[in-house]
């Protein structure tokens, strides 16, 4: 039973790595056409069509603003760098994927994008390095070329 | 091509910035008009983002300014929360980016 437990989580560092490689290719556009992307929005019934580990995930963004408390004041983006390793790693405890985390160090707002199975999981990835957030809210992408995609 | 910024804007139903009972069919129909809008401006529309249940929305554009992203919403006359410049973190990213 540790054996097994042990190997999903192995298989879901390697799915996170490929992802990253994946979407970095695109980055400097942040046109993300990405399998996981892809695969993981939804279409319009809601019906989640990705996974891993046998677990379906799906699409949510969390916010954090410095007006709420829920953005570090004045972080830099080199403290942040080594921060995501962090919530990286809580993520891959949760089997959370995090996809993309943009900040506005201007205004101290951020937005993370990932992938999970469910809003509790990305709340525990949260909690377990400390971050507090304003909302997590499970999302559809309707940009056309998604819909179009996913059709 | 101007020199593009990403930026994100947010909608929410608690803030009337969402319709708060939209389907995703009639959002479809919307999403044209905003992409004129979008053109007109010379913004770049990269991804929609919508929660239903919860009715928030967040938009991810690439554009020359903050007040071209503002333009594009009045002239389609959709209020917005806030509209933030963000930089994307996440390793992958930096790493290409540096």
């Amino acid at each position: 039973m540790k054996d097994k437990s042990l190997d999903s989580h192995k298989d879901e560092s390697k799915f996170s790595r490929r992802e990253f490689i994946q979407t970095a290719g695109m980055a400097a556009t942040a046109i993300v056409l990405s399998p996981a992307l892809t695969a993981c929005s939804t279409k319009a019934s809601g019906t989640p069509l990705g996974s891993i580990s046998g677990k379906k995930l799906k699409l949510y963004m969390d916010t954090h603003d410095k007006k709420n408390g829920t953005f570090p004041d004045g972080i830099t983006p080199k403290q942040l760098e080594g921060f995501y390793k962090k919530y990286q790693a809580a993520c891959n405890e949760e089997g959370v994927i995090s996809i993309r985390t943009h900040v506005g160090f201007g205004d101290g707002r951020a937005y993370c994008f990932n992938l999970a199975p469910s809003a509790d999981a990305v709340k525990r990835a949260h909690e377990k390095v400390g971050l507090p957030f304003d909302s997590i809210t499970e999302v559809h992408t309707i940009t056309p070329a998604d819909l179009a995609l996913l059709s | 091509m101007e020199n593009m910024k990403f930026f994100i804007d947010t909608h929410d139903k608690e803030n009337k910035t969402f319709p708060a009972e939209i389907t995703p069919k009639q959002l479809e129909g919307f999403y044209k008009k905003y992409e004129e809008a979008c053109i007109e401006e010379g913004v770049i529309s990269l991804r929609i983002h919508v929660g239903f249940e919860d009715g928030k929305a967040f938009c991810f554009n690439m554009a020359p300014s903050v007040e071209a992203v503002k333009r594009v919403h009045d002239k389609v006359g959709l209020p917005y929360d806030s509209i933030t410049e963000v930089s994307t973190i996440t390793p992958g990213d930096l790493a290409l980016l540096s």
